[in-house]
C-alpha cells in the first residue's frame, strides 16, 4: 500500500520525462489533422466520396454527401451546429498544455490526473460521435423522397446504405491521440518497474 | 427477332473476346480461357486484321493517347476523338446551335455571340467549318484554345479548352469566303484567314465583268489575346491580294518563323459563265501548269499595318493595298503546279511542301533560297499586279511523283512525310531527304487531309495517321443515300503503313483535322459555382443556393433560379402575358457530371448547365397558358420530378 502510495505520489524519471514530452508531440499535431474519416462508395462515385472530420469541422465532400442526404430525409451536415466543435480544439489544446506542465514539473500526480482527464476526455467523444451518427440515421424527414429504416452508421468500420458502402475510420489525428493516450500506461509500467528494481537494490 | 439479336451479340462477345484474348496471351505465360483461334476463323479475321483490334482496342475505363480536334464541316461543329480507339467524344458547337450543349438554343449570352457574328445583315445558323487550329506555342501544341474558320460566312471561332466551348465569332467583314483558315503563328501571335472566292474588295458591287479590276482576294491576321482569350479585332489586320482563289495556308516556324506561306488556284483568273457557253470554272481555272504560291512577310506586315496612313480602313478593318504590301515586299509570288491544295511547312522550318492536284508531283520549297531570291530581287517578272514573281527552279529543292491528286501533307518526326493522294485514293509515305517514295497504302476513299499526331508542330509524334475520306461507299452499312464518311486509322510504327481502323462520321463532312498528345489538355471538370462560361468569371446574376427570388420591375420578371439534383427553385413562375421573362439559373452543384438541362416547353428554349455554370435565359411570355419546364440530362434517380410550371395568365 505503501509503495501504491510512494508510487502516485512520486517523481518522474528523466526517462518517464521524455516520455511525457512524447505525448505532448502526439498531441500537438492533432488539433489541425483530421480525426476521423467516413468513405463513401458507389458505382457512379468511382473516386468515392469522403468525409473528413477535425476537431473543429467536417470537412471533403460534405456538399455531395449532403445532396446525396436530402434524397433519404437525412439532415443537413452543417458544421456550425455542433458545438463540439467549439471547444474541442481547446480541450486538445490544454491537455498538451498539461502534459508539458506534467514533463516540465516531473510529478506522478500530475501525469495520473492528466491522463485520466484524457481518457475521459476520448470516451466521451466517442459516445458523442456514436450519439450524433444515430441521431442523422434516425431523425430522417417523412417527406423525403426515399423513405428507408432508420439505421446507424457504424463508428469504426463498414455500414451499408442504399447503393453506398460507407466506411468510418480513426485517422490520423486521432491515431496520434490514441498513440498520446497509450503512453500514459507507458509511463506507469515503467516507472513502476523503476522503482520496484530501486527497492530490490537498497 | 430474337435470333438475330442472339447472333449479333455472339459477334459483339467474339469481337470483344478476340482483342480480350489477344492482350492476355501477350501478357506472357497468362493463358486465356476463349480460343482467339477459332473465333478469329468463326469471323473470317486475318492476323493483321487481330493485330490491328488489338492495337486500338480500349478496355472500359482506358483513357486514349492522343485527342484529335477535327472540323465538322458544313455541320458547323468541331468533332473531338480519342486515338487510337476512334471513340467520339464530344461535338463542340462552333457555328450551329446545338441543344445538347445548349448552344444557341435559349442563353442570352450565345444570342449576344451569334448577333456580333451576323453577317450581311442575315443571323447565321450553320457554318462550314474547315481547318481547325491548336493555339501553339513555340511552334508546338500548347492545348489551351482551338481556332476554326467558317468558310461559307467567312468566320473565326474560338474555343477554350478550358472546357471545350466555343467562347467567340468574329465575322470578317471584307471577304467572300475564306478556306484558308484557321492557322496560326508559331507563338498564337495571330490566327491567319485567308480568302477563297474574290469578291469586289473597296467597292460593295461589281460586276464579274470587272473581275481583275474590283475582285481581290485577303489575308486576314487576326491578333490573339491570350490573356483575353479573344481576337482583337482592333488590333488585326488584312493584306490585300490578287483575285486568285488562295487557298491553304500555313505559317513559318524556326527559320521561316514571320513568314506565311498561302497556295492557289485559278490563276486564270476564270471568270466563269458556263449558262453563256463560256468555260465552267472546273475548266476556266484548270488551264495554266502553274498558280501561284503567295509567300507573305507577316511580321514586316505587322510593323506596316501599324504605321500610319499606310494601311485602309476599310469596314473596319485595317487593310495594306496590294501596291503597298509589293512596294515593302511584303509579298511574293512563287509558281506552283498545279491548282494545289496543300501548302505544308516542315517540321524544322525550311522546307514547304505543295501538294500538285493536277499535277502528280509534290514540290518541295527550300525557306532559305526563297529568304534569297527575295533579298537578292531575283524575280522573272511580276504577275498583272506588280507582284513579284520568283524563279521556280531557283526556289525548289525538287519534285517527287506521288500519284494522282496530290493534296495534303503532314509530317513525322523522322524525317518523313505523308501526303494524301485523292485520285489515286492512297497516302504516300516519302523522305523529304533525299526525295524518295517509302510506302504507299490504299484508303477507302478519296482521301482529302490526313492528319499525324501533332504532324504539324516542330516536332511531330509521327505513331498514327488518320486518313481523313470524303466518301465511304461500300464500307459501312448502308443507311440512305447520304453516307457517313470514313476516317480511317493508320499505324505509321512499322516500316509498312498498317490500316488500323474505320470510323463513320455521320454528322457532317469533315475537312481537317489536328491531333495532339492527351496530356497537354487539362480540362476544368465542373465551373466554380456561379460561373458564366462566356467570360469564364463570376456571373453578374449568379444565384447562391438559399437566395431564390423572383423579382418584377415594371414589365420584367426576373427569376434567380437554382438547379441541384433534383429540384429547380422556384418550381412556379408565374407572369402575365406579355411580360418579359428574365431567367438567370444557376446550377449549384460541385460533383462531376451532375449537369441540369432547363427547357421551357413550347418556347424554344433549352440550356445545358454543367455544374457551377449560371445562364441568363430572357424572352417575351407571349403565349399564355400553362409551360412544363423540366431538366433535359438525366440527373439522377428523381430526375423526372426535376420539374416546374411556367403560368402565364392571359391578359386581362
Amino acid at each position: 500500500m505503501d509503495r501504491l502510495t510512494a508510487f502516485f505520489s512520486g517523481q518522474l524519471s528523466p526517462r518517464g520525462r521524455l516520455l511525457m514530452v512524447a505525448a505532448t508531440l502526439a498531441i500537438l499535431p492533432s488539433i489541425v489533422l483530421p480525426t476521423w474519416t467516413i468513405s463513401l462508395r458507389a458505382p457512379q462515385y468511382p473516386d468515392g466520396l469522403e468525409l473528413r472530420i477535425y476537431p473543429n469541422t467536417v470537412a471533403g465532400d460534405v456538399r455531395e454527401v449532403n445532396l446525396l442526404n436530402h434524397y433519404i430525409g437525412m439532415h443537413e451536415i452543417e458544421p456550425d451546429e455542433f458545438p463540439e466543435f467549439r471547444f474541442i480544439p481547446f480541450f486538445i489544446l490544454r491537455f498538451f498544455g498539461f502534459a508539458l506542465i506534467t514533463a516540465l514539473a516531473a510529478r506522478m500526480p500530475l501525469a495520473v490526473l492528466g491522463w485520466m482527464d484524457f481518457v475521459l476526455f476520448g470516451v466521451v467523444m466517442l459516445y458523442t460521435m456514436q450519439h450524433w451518427l444515430f441521431e442523422y440515421g434516425h431523425n430522417l424527414s417523412p417527406d423525403a423522397p426515399l423513405n428507408i429504416e432508420p439505421f446507424t452508421p457504424s463508428l469504426i468500420g463498414p455500414t451499408s446504405v442504399g447503393q453506398f458502402s460507407v466506411s468510418s475510420w480513426p485517422a490520423s489525428g486521432a491515431v496520434l491521440m490514441g498513440v498520446a493516450g497509450l503512453i500514459g500506461p507507458i509511463i506507469a509500467l515503467y516507472e513502476w518497474r523503476r522503482m520496484r528494481g530501486g527497492t530490490a537494490a537498497t | 427477332m430474337v435470333a438475330r439479336r442472339q447472333v449479333g451479340l455472339l459477334v459483339l462477345a467474339a469481337a470483344l473476346a478476340v482483342a480480350g484474348a489477344v492482350a492476355l496471351e501477350s501478357c506472357a505465360g497468362r493463358g486465356g480461357t476463349a480460343d482467339v483461334g477459332a473465333i478469329a476463323r468463326e469471323r473470317g479475321l486475318t492476323d493483321a486484321d487481330i493485330v490491328a483490334a488489338v492495337k486500338t482496342y480500349q478496355p472500359t475505363g482506358r483513357l486514349d493517347e492522343y485527342l484529335m480536334f477535327s472540323s465538322g464541316g458544313h455541320g458547323g461543329q468541331v468533332l473531338v476523338i480519342g486515338i487510337p480507339s476512334m471513340r467520339l467524344l464530344k461535338v463542340i458547337a462552333a457555328f450551329t446551335p446545338e441543344p445538347w450543349q445548349g448552344y444557341a438554343t435559349g442563353a442570352d449570352e450565345h444570342r449576344e455571340m451569334m448577333r456580333r457574328a451576323r453577317v450581311a445583315g442575315h443571323d447565321i445558323t450553320w457554318g462550314d467549318t474547315h481547318h481547325p487550329a491548336l493555339s501553339e506555342t513555340d511552334a508546338d501544341y500548347d492545348g489551351q484554345f482551338l481556332f476554326i474558320g467558317d468558310k461559307a460566312n467567312p468566320r473565326i471561332a474560338v474555343i477554350d479548352l478550358r472546357d471545350f466551348e466555343t467562347k467567340q465569332l468574329v465575322a470578317n467583314p471584307n471577304m467572300g469566303t475564306d478556306h484558308g483558315a484557321a492557322f496560326v503563328t508559331p507563338n498564337t501571335e495571330y490566327v491567319i484567314e485567308s480568302s477563297q472566292y474574290a469578291v469586289p474588295l473597296w467597292n460593295e458591287y461589281a460586276d464579274v465583268d470587272r473581275y481583275q479590276q474590283e475582285y481581290r482576294g485577303l489575308v486576314t491576321f487576326w491578333k490573339f489575346d491570350r490573356q483575353r482569350g479573344r481576337v482583337d479585332e482592333a488590333a488585326s489586320f488584312s493584306i490585300e491580294l490578287p483575285p486568285y482563289w488562295q487557298d491553304l495556308a500555313d505559317a513559318g516556324k524556326g527559320p521561316s518563323a514571320g513568314w506565311a506561306f498561302i497556295n492557289s488556284f485559278n490563276g486564270e483568273m476564270a471568270t466563269g459563265g458556263i449558262e453563256s457557253r463560256k468555260p465552267a470554272f472546273e475548266a476556266g481555272a484548270s488551264q495554266n501548269d502553274m498558280d501561284y504560291l503567295h509567300i507573305l512577310n507577316w511580321q514586316k506586315a505587322a510593323q506596316v499595318a501599324a504605321t500610319p496612313g499606310r494601311a485602309r480602313m476599310q469596314r473596319g478593318q485595317r487593310v495594306i493595298p496590294l501596291r503597298t504590301a509589293v512596294d515593302e515586299g511584303l509579298l511574293f509570288l512563287a509558281p506552283e503546279p498545279k491548282s494545289p491544295h496543300g501548302a505544308d511547312v516542315t517540321p524544322d522550318g525550311r522546307r514547304i511542301v505543295v501538294g500538285g492536284k493536277l499535277d502528280p508531283h509534290v514540290t518541295v520549297y527550300a525557306f532559305e533560297k526563297i529568304k534569297q531570291a527575295t533579298e537578292q530581287r531575283a524575280f522573272t517578272g511580276n504577275d498583272a499586279f506588280g507582284v513579284p514573281i520568283l524563279d521556280f527552279n531557283a526556289v525548289i529543292d525538287g519534285q517527287l511523283e506521288v500519284g494522282l491528286g496530290p493534296l495534303h501533307t503532314q509530317f513525322d518526326g523522322e524525317g518523313n512525310a505523308f501526303t494524301s493522294v485523292f485520285l489515286d485514293t492512297k497516302v504516300v509515305k516519302w523522305s523529304v531527304e533525299p526525295l524518295q517514295v517509302l510506302d504507299e497504302i490504299g484508303v477507302h476513299y478519296n482521301v482529302g487531309h490526313i492528319a499525324v499526331a501533332e504532324g504539324d508542330t516542330k516536332s511531330p509524334d509521327g505513331k498514327y495517321l488518320v486518313s481523313l475520306n470524303k466518301w465511304a461507299i461500300d464500307r459501312f452499312s448502308p443507311v440512305g443515300p447520304l453516307h457517313p464518311q470514313n476516317f480511317q486509322l493508320i499505324d505509321l510504327t512499322g516500316e509498312k503503313m498498317q490500316l488500323l481502323y474505320d470510323m463513320p462520321i455521320g454528322v457532317g463532312e469533315p475537312h481537317y483535322a489536328q491531333i495532339i498528345k492527351a496530356d497537354k489538355l487539362n480540362p476544368q471538370l465542373v465551373y466554380p459555382v456561379g460561373t458564366s462560361p462566356g467570360t469564364m468569371a463570376q456571373a453578374r446574376d449568379a444565384v447562391a443556393g438559399g437566395q431564390e427570388r423572383i423579382e418584377r420591375r415594371g414589365n420584367e420578371v426576373h427569376v434567380y433560379m437554382t438547379a441541384i439534383r433534383s429540384h429547380f427553385n422556384p418550381e412556379h413562375i408565374r407572369v402575365r402575358q406579355g411580360e418579359r421573362v428574365v431567367i438567370h439559373i444557376t446550377n449549384i452543384e460541385q460533383a462531376r457530371e451532375a449537369t441540369h438541362g432547363f427547357a421551357i416547353a413550347k418556347y424554344n428554349i433549352n440550356l445545358s448547365l454543367e455544374p457551377g455554370e449560371s445562364q441568363t435565359a430572357s424572352f417575351v411570355a407571349d403565349q399564355a397558358g400553362v409551360f412544363p419546364f423540366y431538366c433535359t440530362e438525366f440527373c439522377s434517380a428523381l430526375h423526372l420530378e426535376m420539374a416546374g410550371y411556367l403560368l402565364v395568365e392571359p391578359r386581362g
